[in-house]
């Protein structure tokens, strides 16, 4: 399931205009192969307009998204997810009333190699085809240490399960890349401490390219080899947290605002 | 059989093919079509068509009327399917009707609105019985794969289903196809039943009572919509001292449903073969084995 190196991921010149407002503006990030990179910036500053650029959500009216040096610029998010790009919403977005084996089970549709026909006449095929698409999504469930909880429904899950199940979700569909929006967001300091373990295991196990946008800074902290600091829909810097933070134009950015989102 | 039961069988049938179809697309991914009447009508026209004009046997007509049905679902699911769920029904509602009319408007082809009479009677109650059953599975296999799962998680959230790479189009074309499918098969069967069709049986309301079959079942059950599709075709019958208190009774008991039952009689109730030994079970006294792996 592991593999040797991490994709390479990068994004030149994203540009995009809401309106009037130019919401994402010329931003260039080169993610960590392997590796976790972490997005910040206030609320606005258009990190989540981001991922939905890379992910195929929005057009981008400039720029351009390479993963493994494939172009990626323009096409439709299920075909994007289909070349590797996984991801999580910044509100949860669980397949609800589905049991939490039938949401990871669900992404899995991709590589259980049966078509409509078989499925109409329910070939013998299908049976051997679904078990080991069981067998996948437990492993996933696994993977985010939610076994135990596969037959409950998603949604009658904890805040924090609901996360993982989100993240085990995508994982199922075994990603290049992996995007958490906001993925500690309203979890309490116990939960974020989990969740900075389970995503460094992650990582580790399958050597998962990872990027974050969190406000959290000591998960940022703790996970992030690279950090690309936005505001006002532009990268403002860009390296390690430290010298990000040290960074004059973030600390203009962030005293300005006479706010920090430690 | 006598032709009585014969013809309330047949009735039965084609509304629960229908019925099945149409709860695959409303079940599975939260679309409505208020046009499945004008897809009757052209599997009945389709396969009246064939077989009278160029003298077709039975089952190459049935086999036209869902292949031409399928196709035209295609056609038309193409512009449509992409539009949001109300403005997906307003344009099926208008495709229904807009079949209707050109059927109407080809006096020479069709018959136009005074019929198309002398089709011949082939469906008896072991084809039409047959094939009921034959649909059903279709549609319940259907579900119980990947596809199904594709088609729920469509449903439930468009946005995620494309995050885990479905393609939420093809899904929605290859769904409407089935649906249509079957509708055109359940209008052939109809009109080589009662060998004479004209525009007027397959109106909005015929669509509509379809869409209210589907929502008074249940959109979690097809057991459901099955049971309200043979209500429904049984209804008339127990009502027929009162044909005119027959859509008051339909509004009384969707009505009730709404209120009581919002999600549906059957709510997310499956009839499965486990459900049924349960049943048994009861029935005959709940002698329980235990242990029995
Ligand atoms: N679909 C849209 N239409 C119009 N404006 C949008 C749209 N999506 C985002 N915006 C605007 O773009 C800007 C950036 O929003 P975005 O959600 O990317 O911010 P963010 O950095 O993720 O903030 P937060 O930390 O609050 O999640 C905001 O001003 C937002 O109102
Ligand atoms: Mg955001």
């Amino acid at each position: 399931m592991s593999q040797a190196t991490g994709a390479r991921f990068e994004f030149h010149n994203l540009t995009k205009v809401f309106g009037g407002l130019v919401a994402v503006n010329d931003v260039t990030v080169e993610a960590v192969a392997g590796g976790i990179t972490g997005i910040i910036g206030s609320n606005g500053a258009g990190k989540s307009t981001v991922f939905n650029l890379i992910s195929g959500f929005y057009k981008p009216d400039a720029g351009q998204v390479l993963l493994e040096g494939q172009d990626l610029t323009g096409r439709q998010p299920h075909e994007i997810a289909a070349a590797g790009v996984g991801r999580t919403f910044q509100n949860i977005r669980l397949f609800q009333g589905m049991s939490v084996l039938d949401n990871v089970r669900t992404a899995l549709h991709r590589s259980l190699d049966y078509n409509v026909f078989h499925a109409l006449l329910r070939l013998p095929k299908i049976r051997s085809e679904e078990k080991r698409a069981e067998e996948a999504a437990l492993e996933a469930l696994e993977l985010v240490g939610m076994l135990e909880a596969k037959e409950l429904t998603g949604s009658s899950l904890p805040y924090g399960l609901q996360r993982r199940l989100e993240i085990a979700r995508a994982l199922a569909m075994k990603p290049k890349i992996l995007l958490l929006d906001e993925p500690a967001a309203g979890l309490n300091p116990g939960e974020v401490a989990d969740l900075v373990n389970l995503i460094r295991s992650i990582n580790a196990k399958l050597g998962l390219t990872i990027l974050v946008i969190e406000h959290h800074m000591d998960l940022v902290a703790s996970l992030c080899q690279k950090v690309f600091a936005m505001n006002f829909g532009q990268v403002i810097a860009g390296g390690t947290l430290a010298e990000v933070q040290n960074d004059p134009a973030v600390l203009e950015a962030y005293l300005g605002k006479g706010a920090s989102h430690a | 059989m006598s032709d009585y039961y014969t013809g309330l069988l047949v009735f039965t049938c084609v509304n629960i093919i229908v019925t099945a179809g149409l709860y695959l697309l409303i079940g599975g991914t939260g679309l409505v079509s208020f046009g499945q009447a004008g897809f009757l009508a052209i599997g009945a026209y389709t396969s009246g068509l064939l077989t009278t004009r160029l003298n077709w046997p039975f089952p190459l007509g049935l086999t036209g009327a869902i292949v031409f049905s399928m196709l035209v679902g295609v056609a038309i699911g193409y512009p449509t399917l992409k539009l949001r769920r109300e403005y997906f029904a307003l344009a099926t509602m208008g495709v229904g009707e807009a079949i209707r009319a050109l059927i109407s408007a080809l006096p020479n082809f069709t018959g136009g609105s005074v019929g198309l009479p002398g089709i011949p009677q082939k469906t008896t109650a072991w084809v039409v019985l047959l094939l009921t059953v034959v649909s059903i599975v279709l549609v319940r296999n259907y579900l119980k794969s990947k596809f199904g799962r594709n088609a729920l998680a469509i449903k439930t959230d468009e946005l995620a289903a494309k995050a885990i790479a479905v393609n939420v189009f093809a899904q929605k074309q290859i769904i409407f196809a089935i649906t249509c499918g079957l509708s055109g098969l359940a209008g052939a069967l109809l009109a080589h039943y009662i060998t004479y069709i004209d525009p007027s049986m397959f109106d909005w309301n015929r669509s509509a009572e379809l869409v209210t079959i589907v929502f008074v079942g249940g959109l979690g059950s097809l057991t459901g919509g099955v049971t309200a599709a043979i209500g429904v075709a049984l209804l008339p019958e127990v009502l027929r001292f009162a044909n005119e208190a027959r859509f008051l009774v339909y509004s009384l008991v969707v009505l009730l449903v709404i209120i009581y039952r919002p999600g549906g009689l059957f709510g997310n109730y499956e009839l499965s073969w486990q459900s049924l030994a349960r049943i048994w079970r009861k029935l005959t006294g709940g002698a329980r084995k235990e242990g029995a792996a």
